[in-house]
């Protein structure tokens, strides 16, 4: 089998992993992560609420796991070491009060939901929600 | 079967210090691959391996799978250009064997596609010191003593 039969590119959409659910924060960017390090170019699109998470010092004050010692921003951090792309939603940033001078300056852009939808309707791209 | 800082390096093997792989030539171009003791070691737990497809070519630095250790995840290159030619089932679905023997678990076997560059995998005598000073950036003064860093944000080659 040839590494053409699979598609190298995720887009990952991340609308209910919030800090009101700090047990899910961690996992879109691990799963983020895992897909990179196996070559796949992926990006994260944090719209809702989900969009705190690239505020900054929010995703820092909350612990991946009770006791773990690994705060959501670790797993963020390690995402983006491996070249995952982080894209704010412009409106969901409008709700929340979140001007872009707020956001971690790793953010690569803002997009919207027409920008993710473009990626759930290229067949080069696969999508994943969180 | 040589000791440094407590882990163990078999003698025989060939290795590649900066992503922690060891390598047994099979002969034919084809290598067998896995990870140090001391890659394990800076990992924390390894829970579960994913290859790659049999038979997919990667280019010198392409991925041939991801390592997960429960907190973070590790992508496992190939140096050399190579053919998938197979993984070890031993580690499916479960890749804890490598935390007790990891040159026994071995990970893939590599077929390369083109010459292997000289100098590329070097033998324990040649790589203990490149070893050496790779611990020595992680303050590891012996295995029995140390705990894998949380987060690997500056070293993710594996």
């Amino acid at each position: 089998m040839s590494s053409e039969v699979y598609a190298d590119k995720l887009a990952i959409l991340v609308w209910a992993a919030d800090p009101s659910r700090p047990e899910l924060c961690a996992t879109p960017f691990y799963f983020a992560a895992a897909a990179a390090a196996m070559d796949v170019e992926v990006e994260m699109y944090f719209t809702a609420r989900s969009v705190e998470l690239l505020r900054q010092g929010c995703a820092e004050r909350i612990e991946a796991a009770a006791g773990s010692g690994k705060s959501v921003a670790d797993f963020r951090r390690e995402a983006l070491a491996l070249g995952v792309r982080l894209l704010a939603c412009p409106t969901a940033m409008a709700s929340h009060g979140i001007v872009p001078d707020a956001l971690i300056p790793e953010v690569a852009a803002q997009a919207g939901a027409a920008a993710y939808l473009g990626r759930v309707m290229d067949p080069a791209w696969r999508t994943l929600g969180f | 079967m040589s000791l440094l800082r407590g882990c163990e390096f078999p003698d025989e093997l060939l290795y590649h210090p900066e992503s922690h792989l060891w390598f047994a030539l099979l002969g034919g171009g084809r290598y067998r691959v896995g990870v140090t003791r001391f890659g394990i070691a800076l990992s924390g737990e390894i829970l579960l391996f994913t290859p790659k497809p049999t038979g997919v070519e990667l280019a010198a630095g392409r991925g041939f799978g991801l390592l997960e250790a429960g907190k973070t995840v590790f992508p496992v290159k190939t140096p050399f250009a190579a053919r998938l030619l197979a993984a070890n089932p031993a580690l499916d679905p479960s890749a804890r064997a490598m935390n007790r023997d990891p040159f026994a678990a071995w990970l893939v076997e590599l077929e390369a596609t083109a010459p292997v560059p000289q100098g590329l995998l070097p033998g324990w005598a040649e790589a203990q010191p490149q070893i050496e000073r790779i611990m020595d950036r992680y303050a590891f003064r012996d295995l029995a003593d140390f705990a894998a860093p949380l987060f690997h944000e500056d070293n993710r080659e594996f």
